[in-house]
């Protein structure tokens, strides 16, 4: 690292954007396509997708077909840690990037630590499937409890 | 027991040779015998007073040291290669036979190695008497710095051939210094003979030197292993070993040898059990696929719409590409490679698919032929709906992992072979055009991470792992250097997954995935010495590119592992190029973001100057911080490979935080599998 640049790592505040983008959204429109969101602007998105059977099985598809499994395993356990504990993404209680539709978006758009940002391969609609493949995962009372969050 | 070896070694020229009275006093003490040996007798002035500027000890008895071996004091002297190096490579191969005189264990295990023609024996000094019989029978032999590194190296060796090479080691510490990389060797499915000397069975289970039980270590990652106990069935067992190593799903076999068993002399091989030729003791015989098999398989993949094969490592093995190809090409299905080697299934090929990720779920058939090591569904970009066909030598592993329509016992060859004289002559118009698109979707995301990755290095002053791939990409690939010429292998985490993304591999074995389903930092260099012995060699697919430069690239954590085997690359003059991504720190810190006790572990010191540590042990040295200053690094260290056969070693400036995606979005790392890119499977 640079003399002049401090190391950065846990502060989480800089960021740099350059030409980052959602790639064939619908929603291009109104997301940014050069940069991250921000937490904000994260929890006030609405996943345009209900949660419903088609669209959590095609969410269970690009599961596998992004391969998700390598990491989170599966079952998405995530039993297996060779690239550094991983999210059990099962148990909302566990998570640390925020469990509402539009910050589970964020986190597999833009990425979370240790995770890359899957934003530039996985168009905006596949992405809101995983979401609700994702969040069929959990147990019913954590759902409910982050309904309309 | 050691001692005693070397001693008994050292005193036998002694014996053989007229020594000059005034350098070689009589009679003396072991001791002295050993010293004087070594080249450690009395102060610097006196040895060279003693041996005069010719070295005359060293080259009356073949020892180290040699011509200049003494420097004047006052002048640093350089790093060198000793002419008693050169001798011992030099020196004439010995036949064993028993017509003239009694033979060891040792011997006559070496015997069986040269006729079976194990390819290659890779050790750190131990094991003395197997290592030493398998150099004099003329096996090429290497001494590396750790017996992990030529473990490491062997494996190298052989995922750049597929031959079967040997690793050794001496009794419990070299043994177990070798356990990391024979389970990366056992996960690749590599051919390996593990060889290590193992204390005495009189001795045992008294607290003996060194003396550790070696083959429960070995084994969850071994096909066969055996501790010899019985000295007349040393031949036997050596047929065991190579047996399993030549034949089915190969893998590493595990020998240990007590001292009883190495020393014991036999003037009559009458008195060796089941002493006799390779043609009796094992079979060249495969299986061919049955007719009905073959027919179900030929009517399945024509009535496919998208059918891809994957080509694995059983393809590369059976050296089937060529066939697979015309196959391929007659009936215009899509074919990937899989396997610790890349290439069998070349990336410039018009159907590969390689690259073409985003098409492979659409495929409508798998076949997966000679895929040693099977995925499970989603952990290959298939439909898991998609039909499947799987060829395997042996049937012990169809249906593992892997749900099948069709299972075939086959060579891979006999299999490929029948398809490619079969199958009609079909056009897939739309199917290769979607291959293409994904191809296309593919280097343009690549290109696009290049890009940003190019603006982050421009804001820090720093190589981001993006840039550095691509700059080593443009060089191989898009100058002036033939695109099949060098073989490249990658390790490390952030910087390995950027470099798998733009390595290619256009000729079988061109790359070596160093990682392969074993993930282990740090053998990647190790390995591509090895590698790059069997290309200085022009052994099996190197041939055509025999003596070209290799390039490595690895880690700072990874440089860690295998950085001295630099000296063993230099000590064989193989032209090595080690590219060193060097980002201060484990690419994995982001996992300790939230636990900040935990940080400090995952981090080094900066800015550490690995090209420094390599100018040491005799290699070139580089050290860049823009992509500019790479591309002319590149271009010096390859130019000295060809003229000098130099090895260089370029430090890449980086930062931590580019593995970070927060801090630095997208930060891709595990590859979509199989094709580029990928390491697990
Ligand atoms: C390279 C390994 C890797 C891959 C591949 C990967 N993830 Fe992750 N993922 C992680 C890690 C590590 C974390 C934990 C980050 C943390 O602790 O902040 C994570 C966290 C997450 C989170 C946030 C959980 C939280 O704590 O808030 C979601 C959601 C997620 N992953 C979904 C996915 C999906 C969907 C895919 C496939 C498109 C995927 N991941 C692929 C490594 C991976
Ligand atoms: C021998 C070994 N130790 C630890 C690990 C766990 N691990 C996986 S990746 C990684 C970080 C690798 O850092 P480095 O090799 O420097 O690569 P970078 O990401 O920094 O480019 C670690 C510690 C491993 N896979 N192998
Ligand atoms: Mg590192």
């Amino acid at each position: 690292m640079s003399a002049k640049r401090r190391f950065a790592i846990g502060l989480g505040s800089v960021v740099a954007l350059a030409g980052w983008s959602v790639a064939g959204s619908a929603d291009d429109a109104v997301l940014p396509l050069d940069r991250a969101l921000t937490a904000e602007e994260a929890r006030a998105l609405k996943n345009p997708l209900p949660m419903q059977s088609d669209s959590i099985s095609k969410g269970r598809t690009f599961y596998m077909q992004y391969a998700c499994g390598t990491c989170h395993g599966d079952d998405g356990r995530a039993l297996v840690v060779f690239a550094g504990p991983v999210t059990d993404l099962t148990n909302p209680e566990v998570w640390v990037n925020g469990t509402s539709e539009g910050e589970v978006f964020r986190s597999i758009r833009d990425g979370v630590s240790g995770m890359p940002a899957f934003g530039k391969e996985i168009e905006a609609e596949r992405i809101w499937h995983l979401v609700n493949f994702i969040r069929s995962l959990w147990p019913a009372d954590a759902l409910a409890a982050n309904d309309n969050r | 027991m050691n001692e005693e070896n070397s001693i008994q070694q050292v005193s036998a020229p002694e014996r053989d040779e007229q020594q000059d009275d005034s350098v070689l006093s009589t009679p003396r003490t072991r001791r002295q015998v050993l010293t004087s040996a070594l080249g450690i007798t009395g102060t610097a002035a006196g040895a060279a007073s003693l041996l005069g500027s010719g070295g005359v000890l060293a080259q009356v008895a073949g020892l180290p040291g040699g011509v200049n071996a003494i420097d004047p004091l006052g002048e640093v002297p350089s790093v060198r290669i000793p002419v008693a190096i050169t001798n011992s490579l030099d020196s004439p191969v010995k036949d064993y036979k028993f017509e003239d005189g009694a033979l060891d264990g040792a011997q006559i295990f070496a015997k069986l190695c040269k006729e079976e023609q194990l390819a290659a024996m890779f050790c750190a000094p131990g094991n003395y008497t197997i290592i030493n019989a398998i150099a004099e029978v003329g096996i090429p032999s290497f001494g590396g710095r750790t017996e992990g590194g030529a473990c490491a190296m062997a494996d190298g060796f052989s995922r750049a051939t597929g031959e079967v090479v040997a690793a050794s080691g001496t009794e419990g510490p070299g043994f177990a210094h070798m356990i990391m990389n024979i389970a990366a060797a056992a996960a690749a499915r590599t051919p390996l003979l593990v060889l290590a000397s193992n204390a005495s069975i009189s001795g045992e289970d008294n607290e003996a030197l060194q003396n550790i039980y070696q083959q429960p270590m070995t084994e969850s990652v071994r096909k066969y292993g055996k501790r010899l106990i019985v000295p007349n069935r040393v031949w036997e067992y050596g047929q065991y070993a190579f047996r399993q190593l030549k034949s089915g799903v190969p893998g590493v076999v595990h020998l240990d040898f007590p001292g009883e068993v190495t020393r014991e002399r036999f003037a009559d091989p009458g008195k060796l059990t089941c002493y006799y030729e390779k043609d009796k003791y094992r079979s060249e015989s495969r299986c061919e696929p049955s007719a009905a098999d073959m027919q179900k398989a030929i009517d399945m993949i024509s009535k496919a719409e998208r059918p891809i094969v994957v080509a694995g490592q059983g393809v590369f093995q059976r050296q089937a590409w060529e066939p697979l190809l015309a196959a391929a090409e007659r009936h215009e299905f899509a074919i990937v490679g899989s396997g610790p080697m890349r290439g069998h299934v070349p990336d410039d090929h018009r159907l590969n698919a390689s690259m073409s990720h985003d098409a492979m779920f659409s495929a409508d058939l798998v076949v997966f032929i000679g895929q040693y090591c099977m995925p499970k569904l989603g952990e290959y970009r298939f439909n898991p709906d998609a039909k499947a066909i799987r060829v395997h030598p042996v049937p012990e592993d169809l249906g593992h992992n892997w749900p099948l329509d069709l299972g075939i016992v086959s060579d891979e060859r006999a299999f490929v072979e029948q398809l490619a004289n079969r199958l009609p002559s079909r056009k897939r118009a739309s199917w290769v055009a979607e291959l293409a698109a994904a191809k296309q979707k593919y280097i343009d995301t690549s290109l696009e991470y290049y890009r940003i990755g190019l603006q982050y290095s421009q804001d820090t002053n720093t190589i981001h792992p993006q840039v550095m791939a691509k700059e080593i990409h443009d060089f191989l690939y898009e100058g002036d250097i033939d695109p099949k010429q060098t073989l490249t292998g990658w390790g490390g985490a952030t910087c390995g997954h950027a470099a798998a993304r733009w390595l290619r591999a256009n000729r079988p074995a061109q790359e070596i995935v160093c990682q392969y389903q074993f993930g282990a930092m740090g053998p990647d260099l190790a390995m591509i010495i090895g590698s790059a012995l069997a290309v200085q060699r022009g052994v099996g697919p190197q041939a055509t590119y025999k003596g070209a430069p290799v390039l490595c690239v690895t880690s700072d954590a990874g440089i860690g592992y295998s950085m001295f085997e630099l000296d063993t690359a230099i000590k064989y003059k193989v032209p090595v190029i080690c590219v060193v991504f060097n980002n201060n720190c484990w690419g994995m810190w982001p996992a300790a973001e939230n636990t900040p006790r935990a940080m400090h572990m995952y981090l080094f010191q900066e800015n550490l100057r690995y090209d420094k540590m390599a100018e040491g042990l005799g290699a070139r040295g580089e050290y860049v911080r823009t992509a500019e200053e790479l591309r002319e690094a590149l271009r010096r260290s390859y130019r000295a490979a060809e003229t000098e056969n130099a090895c260089t070693l370029i430090n890449v400036q980086s930062l931590a935080e580019f593995s970070s995606s927060r801090l630095y979005p997208p930060a891709p790392t595990f590859g979509a599998e199989p094709g580029v890119g990928a390491c697990l499977h």
